[in-house]
C-alpha cells in the first residue's frame, strides 16, 4: 500500500474514532505526513491510534462508572397524581405528566391556581426481594377555580412489579401477574376526604394480548383491585370503607406519522363491600378515552421532555382520586418530564 | 466474573424469548444480521407491558450468569428500554460489567 493510501486509512480510522473521543486527529495526521521513512511513518500512525484508543478508553471508563452508579441509585419521576404511579406497568394509560396552571381574572381581580403534581422516588430492587420495586412519593392536587376550592396533599409509599409468571424460561405465551401495593395518607384542606388508604391492584398480562401482537397492535390489560379507606375528615362519611374495583386498560398506537398518535382507553367499575353506617354502597363507573399526538418520538426515552396534544373524554367518577361524577371533554397541550 | 460477551449474549437471549422473531440467531454479525443494538423493541413487538413482565426472566438469567454481582432490575428500569442496545447497557450496568469501547453493536 502506498503512503497516500496508508495515510488515508489512518485518517479514516482516526476520524471515525474521534466521534467519541476529543483527540485532534488532524494534527496527528499532519505530523505523520512530514515523515519520509516508511517505518517511522508506521510508528507515528500507531502512536496516534494508541493515543486515540487511550482517550476513548478514559471516556468509556467514565461512562461505565456513571451508568453503573445511576443504575443502582434512586430515580425520580414526575407524574400527575399519586395513583398514576401504577400505570408505569401497562400501556401507559393515565400516565399524564404533572401540570401547574396560574389563572388571573382581571375583571374580578382574582387569582387561581390549578395543580396536578406528584413526585416519586423509585429505589432499585433489593437483592433479597422478588422483582418488586419500592417507591415513595408526595402529591399535590389543587383547583382554586372551583367553589369550594379543592386542595389535597398526599404522601404515598409502596411497591410494584411482576410477582408471578407462568414461565420464567423461554416462551412468548407467558402470563404475568403484576401487582401494585400502595399506602397513601391524605390531607384535604377544604374538604372532608382526609384519611389513609391501602390499595392492592393486580394487572393480568397474557403476553400475546398485552403486547398487542394478537389484536393488530391493540394492547389490552385487565385488572382487579382491593381498596381499604379510613376516612377521618370530620364528615358523615368518616369510617372504614372496603371496596373492590375491576377494569381494563387498552392502548393502540396508530400507524400515522411514525406511530405518533396513540389512542388509550381505561374503564373501571367500583363496588363498595362495606361502608360506614348511614352511607350507601356505591357502584361508581369511570371511563377515560384519550387520543394523543406526540410532537416528539414517544419512544425516545432519552429526551428529558415530551410534548403532546391531547383530547380526552372522561365520564363517571374517578374514585381513586375522590373525583366527582363528570361528563367532560378536555383538549390541550401536555408537557411531560421524564 | 462474567465477560462482556457473556452478558451481551444473555441479554439478547432474554429479549429473544419474548419475541417471535429469531433475534439471537440473526443478531449482527452472525446469521442474516437483521438485528443489532439499534433494533427497536417495538419492531420486535415488545411493548412496555412485555418489558415490565420481562423482569422475572431477566433477573433469573442474569443472576445465574453473574451470581452475587447481579443487582436486580425492576419494572421501572425495564420500561425505559427502547432498543436492544439499551437492554445490553442495562445488563452491564446492573452486573458491574464494563462496556468495551464501541459497544454495544
Amino acid at each position: 500500500m502506498n503512503r497516500t493510501g496508508t495515510l488515508a486509512l489512518a485518517c479514516a480510522a482516526l476520524a471515525c474514532a474521534s466521534a467519541s473521543a476529543e483527540v485532534d486527529w488532524r494534527e496527528m495526521v499532519q505530523k505523520c505526513k512530514g515523515i519520509t521513512d516508511d517505518g517511522a511513518l508506521a510508528i507515528c500512525i500507531r502512536e496516534g491510534i494508541a493515543k486515540q484508543e487511550a482517550a476513548e478508553q478514559v471516556i468509556q471508563d467514565a461512562a461505565n462508572a456513571k451508568a453503573q452508579k445511576e443504575a443502582n441509585s434512586v430515580a425520580f419521576l414526575l407524574r400527575e397524581s399519586s395513583s398514576s404511579i401504577a400505570s408505569t406497568v401497562g400501556p401507559k394509560i393515565g400516565d399524564g405528566g404533572a401540570s401547574l396552571s396560574y389563572l388571573r381574572d382581571s375583571l374580578k381581580n382574582t387569582d387561581a391556581t390549578v395543580a396536578k403534581m406528584a413526585v416519586f422516588a423509585v429505589w432499585p430492587v433489593p437483592k433479597s426481594w422478588a422483582s418488586l420495586q419500592p417507591f415513595a412519593g408526595a402529591a399535590w392536587q389543587r383547583d382554586a377555580t372551583k367553589q369550594p376550592k379543592k386542595d389535597t396533599r398526599e404522601l404515598t409509599a409502596g411497591m410494584l412489579g411482576p410477582f408471578w409468571a407462568t414461565t420464567t424460561g423461554p416462551g412468548t405465551e407467558a402470563t404475568t401477574l403484576f401487582t401494585t401495593f400502595q399506602a397513601t395518607h391524605r390531607n384535604d384542606r377544604y374538604g372532608t376526604t382526609d384519611g389513609d388508604q391501602l390499595r392492592a391492584q393486580l394487572d393480568w398480562a397474557y403476553e400475546p394480548v398485552s403486547s398487542g401482537r394478537l389484536l393488530g397492535g391493540l394492547a389490552v390489560l385487565p385488572h382487579v383491585a382491593g381498596l381499604v379507606r379510613h376516612r377521618s375528615g370530620g364528615g358523615p362519611e368518616d369510617g372504614v370503607w372496603r371496596s373492590a374495583y375491576a377494569g381494563v386498560a387498552m392502548a393502540k398506537p396508530v400507524d400515522i406519522g411514525q406511530y405518533r398518535f396513540k389512542i388509550t382507553w381505561i374503564a373501571r367499575k367500583l363496588f363498595d363491600l362495606k361502608v360506614p353506617d348511614g352511607n350507601v354502597k356505591r357502584r361508581d363507573e369511570y371511563s377515560n378515552l384519550s387520543v394523543e399526538y406526540f410532537f416528539t418520538d414517544p419512544g425516545d426515552k432519552n429526551a428529558p421532555w415530551q410534548s403532546s396534544f391531547f383530547i380526552s373524554r372522561e365520564t363517571g367518577a374517578d374514585f381513586l382520586e375522590y373525583g366527582d361524577k363528570v361528563a367532560k371533554t378536555t383538549a390541550g397541550l401536555k408537557l411531560k418530564f421524564r | 466474573m462474567a465477560t462482556y460477551a457473556d452478558v451481551k449474549a444473555c441479554a439478547i437471549d432474554v429479549v429473544d424469548d419474548f419475541t417471535e422473531m429469531d433475534l439471537a440467531a440473526n443478531y449482527a454479525p452472525a446469521g442474516k444480521a437483521n438485528f443489532s443494538a439499534k433494533t427497536k423493541m417495538t419492531s420486535l413487538t415488545i411493548n412496555e407491558t412485555t418489558l415490565a413482565g420481562m423482569t422475572i426472566r431477566f433477573n433469573k438469567a442474569m443472576g445465574k450468569l453473574c451470581g452475587d454481582s447481579w443487582n436486580k432490575v425492576g419494572s421501572f428500569d425495564m420500561v425505559k428500554l427502547t432498543t436492544v442496545g439499551q437492554c445490553i447497557q442495562l445488563a452491564c450496568a446492573k452486573s458491574g460489567t464494563n462496556l468495551p469501547v464501541g459497544e454495544p453493536k
